[in-house]
């Protein structure tokens, strides 16, 4: 037993050094993640503010709630202490059973017009706000999958463009600030249908072992999505630039 | 999609095996440094007992006195057991008749030789377990690794596109389960490499104070054949 006591107090140690330092991870985790939060997304955040809340959401759930409480309760609360005190003014001393039958009636008949408008008023915020909410959801929903198609759309392009490059072997008459600028046209499936040459280089050699390059890849990597593809890779142009020549 | 990876995540998205060895290089460190505190306070006190013993030893006190106030403890640990083994065997020894004073010096340097490998036994005890910790939890950890990325360079050769995004997570959780593994094995052998040495150092101590005790006996044993002859 003894033994096992003096173990005790070490065991304890023990797990408290380690959530200590679990939690020191914790902290030094979570730091660096601020960081990495205000460096990145801090442009699609702002893109997204300034698009929607300004057009849809201020304008129109301010204009209800400046109208609204106006009429509403105002004038019943003017109207009604006016004509209790009316009344006994002139029937002075007895306020009849019929009297306060009749203004309890009149106060009940005031709360519940009061409680449908505010329903109403509730509803009509509620749908405003639902329909905002909505909209600046489907926004961003909208930003993501642009984003993303972008990004789909860029790393095709780089396979395209490696495997160009891969079968591109430069004519030695190639010079530096060379340009030739071809139209591509692709087959869903990838493949090359036509290589037109746009712009041409002014040196034939070029020209011939650019269009060579396009044609010798045969088929490229294209998103499977349709639209992408059509937006994309259907025809597009292609710059030959030897610019890392005279390294 | 840009979220950050917190390290909590990549844990519980690692596949069952990785988060096994996670779990036990985190309960080999957390046994280790119950071991490393329970030894440090052992050691500690052990030379502490040490030093004021020799104190009490060496100011001229009656040894017999000494033995009497000892052996009334219930439990005697270091160098007091070692103190009390060697002089009991030496009072039951001389207190026998026709036992000559090398009999008795030989039984008593075997008891406190005994006394003295308990207390080894005692000051050593979690040591291998220390070292195991410290040679074997860098092995473990590399192998959740290993296996970690194996997994994820497995899951690219299916993708179409290979990016760095889609093997970097799965390299980044591999090699925590390496982290862990230093983390338990690096304060394991420092411990072990520390406590070993204090062992020795006090190892050497009690048996300088056997020689001490041992020598002292000799002379009152040899003094004594005399006059247990003469009863």
């Amino acid at each position: 037993m003894a033994t096992l006591r003096s173990y005790a107090l070490p065991f304890i140690g023990a797990l408290a050094l380690h959530t200590l330092v679990v939690l020191a991870f914790m902290q030094g985790v979570s730091g660096t993640d601020e960081v990495a939060q205000v460096i990145t997304p801090t442009v699609v955040n702002a893109k997204l503010m300034l698009v929607e809340p300004p057009q849809a959401a201020p304008p129109s759930p301010v204009k209800p709630r400046a109208q609204a409480p106006k009429p509403a309760p105002k004038p019943v609360e003017k109207k009604a202490p006016a004509q209790p005190a009316a009344e006994s003014k002139a029937k002075d001393t007895s306020p009849t059973a019929e009297e306060v039958a009749q203004a309890a009636s009149a106060e009940r008949q005031r709360k519940e017009a009061e409680a449908q408008r505010r329903r109403e008023r509730l509803a009509a915020l509620g749908e405003l706000a639902d329909d905002s909410l909505q909209r600046s959801l489907d926004a961003e929903a909208q930003q993501m999958q642009d984003d993303l198609s972008q990004q789909q759309v860029s790393s095709y392009q780089a396979g395209i463009y490696d495997l160009v490059r891969k079968n591109w072997s430069r004519p030695p008459s190639a010079r530096n600030g060379m340009q030739a600028r071809f139209v591509v046209e692709l087959i869903p499936t990838g493949e090359v249908l036509s290589v037109a040459l746009v712009d041409s280089s002014g040196n034939a050699a070029f020209d011939r072992a650019a269009e060579q390059a396009i044609r010798r890849a045969r088929r490229f990597a294209v998103p499977t999505d349709n639209t992408l593809f059509e937006q994309n890779f259907r025809r597009f142009y292609f710059l030959f630039r030897p610019e890392d020549l005279l390294r | 999609m840009n979220e950050p990876l917190s390290v909590f995540e990549l844990i519980a998205n690692a596949s069952l095996l990785v988060q096994g060895v996670m779990g036990l290089l985190v309960l080999a460190s957390v046994v280790s440094w119950m071991m490393i505190l329970q030894r440090w306070n052992l050691l500690r006190r052990a030379k502490q007992e040490i030093n004021s013993f020799e104190d009490h030893f060496w100011s001229g006190i009656d040894l017999r006195g000494l033995y009497q106030e000892l052996s009334e403890e219930e439990q005697l640990n270091g160098i007091e057991g070692i103190f009390v083994a060697g002089f009991r065997e030496y009072t039951r020894l001389s207190e026998q008749p026709g036992v000559d004073a090398d009999a008795i010096m030989q039984g008593v340097q075997r008891a406190m030789r005994v006394a003295l490998m308990r207390e080894e036994a005692r000051l050593e005890t979690h040591l291998p377990f220390l070292a195991t910790v410290g040679s074997t939890s860098p092995y473990i950890g590399l192998f959740g690794t290993v296996w970690g990325i194996m997994n994820s360079f497995r899951s690219l050769a299916n993708m179409t596109q290979a990016t760095l995004a889609s093997v970097a997570p799965g390299i980044s959780e591999a090699l925590i389960a390496t982290a862990m593994g230093l983390f338990a094995a690096i304060p394991a052998v420092i411990g072990y490499n520390r406590f070993s040495a204090n062992v020795d150092v006090l190892m050497k101590r009690y048996e300088g104070f056997c020689d001490e005790v041992s020598s002292i006996l000799h002379r009152a044993a040899h003094a004594r054949p005399n006059v247990g002859d003469e009863v």
